[in-house]
């Protein structure tokens, strides 16, 4: 309660004009936004330039909140969206060139056979469709309510539910070579 | 529940082993890309008025009175240098309007400078706070002494004290009714 307070006092500050309010918003929300861009967009891509992006946003349409959610759900809902874009564009750049997204190979040699196994698991992350990827992420990496990530993905507290055990079922699938190793 | 899902066990354990470097937000880089964006826009704007207000003017229909010789159509050069004054216009326009913004932050910049300033103390305040705290402290030392047995003297020197040193203090009131009562 005492934490919406004071996002209301920052975005009182915001709509003044107040570029310290808008530094602090930063500083305070800058590290878990560049968390959640890293493994929205699969522990790897643009995650500065994205970020940037996220805070651009959200200096640009602060105007719009109106403090009917946390300024942190705001923040995480213009984050999944801009991670979104990210993720369209980058699809779009590797179709044009003809080539798939450099993705981390295990490379058995090399590699210690305990972080093939994560990257093997960070990788059928990735692969989950957005729509089961962005509630695993924001659930049980980021460890948000359920109802707060309905409100950021714009969906119900059900189709959250729903989606989550899907994800579970599609990854217990996909990993079921990893638990092997 | 979740926490023995193995697979959770995994993502989780995948996530805190993925090496993540530290993002640092320029916020700079923000204002100056949010000006960008807001001057394209403006242009963008300027831009659509005036594409429309021509295409307005070319589909007016051409209507000559009668018996009134028609007026001469007005070339594409003509129109065109017509568009080249409206940009330049729009130009200064925009000029005008990032002056404005200067001054306008100037402004913001005093009324700040200014606020400060209004939340700095008054010095004869806290002057006046200080010598209050003295007599107070000189009053209480007094108080002690009366209290102690063969300080009598010593008391009633320092009561005189503060009502010599402090006369207009409310200290000094003080210090005159205790004297009063030693003395008397």
């Amino acid at each position: 309660m005492a934490k919406t307070r004071d996002d209301h006092k920052l975005v009182a500050r915001l709509h003044t004009g107040d570029k310290a309010a808008f530094e602090q918003v930063v500083a305070e929300y800058g590290e878990g936004v560049a968390g959640l861009v890293y493994r929205l967009l699969g522990w790897s891509g643009d995650v500065d330039d994205v970020t940037q992006d996220v805070f651009l946003a959200v200096y640009r349409h602060l105007h719009r909140f109106r403090g009917d959610c946390s300024l942190k759900s705001w923040i995480f809902t213009i984050a999944v969206n801009q991670c979104r874009s990210a993720r369209y564009r980058r699809m779009i750049r590797f179709k044009r060139r003809g080539t798939q997204p450099a993705r981390e190979q295990p490379c058995a040699s090399t590699l210690a056979q305990q972080e093939e196994v994560h990257q093997a698991v960070r990788r059928a992350v990735a692969r989950l469709p957005a729509r089961l990827r962005e509630p695993v992420v924001l659930v049980y990496l980021e460890g948000l309510a359920v109802a707060e990530v309905c409100r950021i993905l714009k969906i119900s507290t059900n189709a959250c539910h729903v989606r989550l055990s899907r994800a579970r079922d599609r990854l217990r699938k996909l990993l079921e070579d990893v638990s092997v190793l | 529940m979740k926490q023995h899902d193995p697979v959770l066990d995994m993502i989780h354990k995948a996530d805190a082993a993925a090496q993540r470097r530290c993002v640092q937000v320029d916020v700079q880089q923000i204002y100056v890309r949010d000006r960008r964006v807001r001057q394209i826009q403006r242009r963008l704007g300027v831009a659509a008025i005036m594409v429309l207000v021509l295409a307005v003017i070319l589909s007016l229909p051409h209507r000559p009175k009668p018996g009134v010789l028609a007026p001469e159509t007005p070339s594409l050069a003509v129109l065109e240098a017509q568009a080249d004054m409206l940009l330049a216009r729009a130009d200064f326009l925009l000029d005008m309007e990032v002056e404005v913004q200067k001054h306008l932050d100037t402004a913001a910049r005093i009324s700040a400078l200014e606020s400060k300033m209004n939340e700095i103390k008054d010095p004869l305040d806290q002057v006046k706070a200080e010598v209050d705290k003295a007599a107070r402290a000189m009053v209480v030392c007094a108080d002690r002494f009366r209290g102690t047995p063969g300080l009598r003297r010593e008391a009633i020197a320092k009561y005189k004290r503060v009502v010599a040193l402090f006369p207009d203090n409310p200290w000094a009131d003080i210090a005159q009714k205790r004297l009063l009562a030693l003395t008397h």
